[in-house]
């Protein structure tokens, strides 16, 4: 399997550490709220894509930068991370739950560096005070004996401080409204029996973003890259590769004849 | 109580008996099977008119067990020739099918039936896995999964995708949606404790239709009625739905006569071939876990079973009106079920005498038991 490198860059905004792996077309990853975790399908995804996975300061014993006080001052680092650091024009995004609600702010106020985007169980879009306050761990899991295989480096001790640090507050209605104008294809995904994001989030950015998808990954809480690592690996390497091509079946073809995306 | 007429629309054309599997179709007469198939559609029409709430058709492949391999073609014949009845498909075999074409056939039919559709989602019975070469070891996986995604198909107000262990839709948004909000009622069967849970658990009619003992039905029953507790909700007793065969006339003698003759041919002729395959399954497969196969009846055991003997244990109606109208009264004594689904056309018993008992049971049974 190939491994994450821990890596750092002094950006014009400050120092940010941030693990990275892989080749191939690069794919910014944006963890939760609960810390990196160095997942099966980050792994695997590493394969195919550079992966690089921003630590927000605060996370992992990093120190917290002055002045990144915010959600939005953390979406201008990443953004600046996304010039800065892995130097294309445009990328792809993948946030789970607050990296979702930073996704989705980086799609509005940097509308020009963000290709596609997948928010997964994504943070704030109802809600969220149940996952906020969360005491038990192990709920955010369909399986949670998966997360103790894993070598899981979840960060819980600073998720605390961490809503406190940045004045993290539900953003339904304006992030929303700004996500409208998006023509970026965007991908919904959601854990049939997650007990923090309802179904009501995922149908409801279908509805009212424009160029969107969603899909359950069945039997999975809101981890589901822990909880069906295959299923959702699946989905995301068809949704990066092919693009909105990634609803068709193109099984019985080699890599090589099937559908690619127009980069 | 709500009464069903239920009908396994067997093939009555053949008189030897055959172990083989898939049973050959050699001798099948189209002109038979057309036949069979109409005075079947028209002993359902009548069973509306004589005061049955509802209809049900059933799903069955490769023999002559069964003529309707998709149970919907029968419910949407029946739509236009009745008027009230719910239409209980008791069928689609959802394990062995697309789901997504599942939720799209009911509906239409419950579009078309102006909401009168009962969905049956269920398992089936071992044979059918062979008949379609699905693995019976993931028959409960996928039908566990197919009725979440067929709920969320009928549910869903915007596109969706679904990315399971059996089933992969990147796009879903069927049309047209049920006609019952938020969808039809969904009826599942079992006879055995985990199925009853299940049922539960899927917020779903629990049938029993095979009644191996009062004892034991209700002991599904209790297992249906407290894991539904445990999820939050109460069953009706509509929820519950138990099947009786009947066998019905004025003269009891002729009445035990009949069923034991349909049920020799039942045995013997429509379900030897099943029987070969269910085997293989039950014993090959893991179609059912250790502790139920040892409690499971099959048909087999059924057929040796005397029908004095049913009579007794009371899993059959047989006899005189009266007596029919007593054995209902003592089955829902012990079950407190609201819902009986009774099979008239056992074996080869003759469509003239189903059609008397129909009325019968229409004006001498059914108007003293219909306020249980």
């Amino acid at each position: 399997m190939m491994s994450f490198d821990l890596l750092n860059q002094q950006l014009s905004t400050g120092k940010i550490n941030y693990y990275k792996a892989g080749s191939g077309p690069p794919v910014l990853y944006l963890h939760s709220e609960n810390g990196f975790i160095n997942s099966k399908v980050l792994e695997n995804l590493s394969k195919k894509f550079e992966i690089f996975a921003p630590i927000i300061p605060g996370f992992e014993g990093t120190e917290n930068i002055v002045n990144i006080n915010s959600i939005e001052k953390i979406t201008h680092l990443m953004s600046n991370f996304i010039e800065e650091t892995i130097g294309v024009n445009k990328v792809d995004i993948i946030g789970h739950s607050i990296g979702g609600t930073i996704a989705s702010k980086l799609l509005v106020d940097f509308p020009n560096i963000i290709d596609q985007i997948v928010l997964i169980s994504p943070y704030g879009f109802q809600d969220s005070s149940a996952i906020k306050n969360l005491k038990d761990f192990k709920s955010l899991f369909k399986y949670p004996e998966k997360n103790s295989k894993i070598n899981s480096n979840l960060d819980f001790s600073f998720r605390k401080n961490f809503f406190s640090s940045y004045n993290i507050k539900d953003h339904y209605d304006e992030l929303l409204q700004g996500m409208k104008e998006s023509e970026s294809l965007k991908l919904i995904l959601l854990g049939t029996d997650d007990q923090f994001v309802n179904a009501e989030v995922g149908q409801n950015l279908r509805g009212e973003l424009k160029n969107t998808h969603f899909i359950y990954i069945y039997d999975s809480g809101n981890y589901i890259e822990i909880d069906q690592p295959s299923r959702v690996l699946k989905i995301l390497e068809d949704f990066l590769l092919r693009g909105e091509a990634f609803i068709v079946n193109w099984e019985g073809r080699s890599e090589e004849e099937s559908p690619k995306r127009d980069y | 109580m709500k009464f069903s007429f239920f009908h396994l629309m067997p093939y009555t054309g053949n008189s030897k008996a055959t172990d083989d599997w898939p049973v050959s179709n050699k001798s099948f007469d189209p002109k038979l099977g057309k036949n069979l198939i109409n005075t079947y559609m028209e002993s359902m029409v009548l069973a509306e008119k004589n005061g049955f709430d509802m209809v049900g058709v059933n799903e069955h492949h490769m023999s002559p067990y069964g003529l309707a391999a998709n149970p919907n073609i029968i419910a949407s014949a029946l739509i236009s020739k009745t008027n009230r009845a719910s239409l209980a498909v008791m069928g689609q075999l959802v394990p062995l099918l697309n789901p997504i074409r599942v939720a799209e056939e009911y509906a239409m039919l419950d579009i078309m039936s102006g909401g009168r559709i009962v969905a049956g989602l269920l398992r089936g019975i071992p044979h059918e896995y062979v008949a379609y070469n699905v693995p019976p070891d993931e028959s409960f996986d996928r039908l566990n999964e197919a009725i979440d995604l067929i709920r969320k198909a009928w549910t869903e107000n915007e596109p969706f995708g679904w990315e399971g262990e059996f089933y992969q839709f990147r796009a879903i948004s069927i049309w047209p949606k049920p006609m019952q909000k938020p969808h039809p009622r969904i009826l599942m069967s079992g006879s055995n404790e985990f199925s009853a849970r299940n049922a539960a658990r899927k917020k779903a009619i629990f049938g029993i239709a095979n009644l191996t003992s009062l004892e034991n039905s209700k002991k599904l029953i209790n297992a249906y009625l407290d894991e539904a507790r445990k999820c939050g909700w109460q069953p009706q007793p509509t929820d519950i739905l138990i099947s009786l065969t009947a066998s019905i006339d004025k003269d009891a003698d002729l009445a035990k006569e009949r069923l034991a003759e349909g049920r020799r041919y039942f045995a013997e002729v429509l379900g030897g071939g099943i029987r070969t395959a269910q085997r293989l399954v039950l014993q090959k497969s893991r179609y059912m876990d250790d502790e139920t196969k040892k409690n499971f009846v099959g048909a087999n055991k059924q057929a040796s079973i005397s029908v004095e003997d049913l009579i007794s244990s009371g899993t059959v109606i047989c006899g005189t009106p009266e007596q029919a109208v007593a054995q209902i009264k003592n089955c829902h004594r012990v079950l407190g079920h609201g819902l009986t689904n009774i099979s008239m056309k056992v074996g080869n018993i003759p469509d003239d005498i189903i059609t008397s008992q129909i009325k019968i049971f229409g004006k001498e049974v059914l108007p003293y038991v219909k306020s249980l």
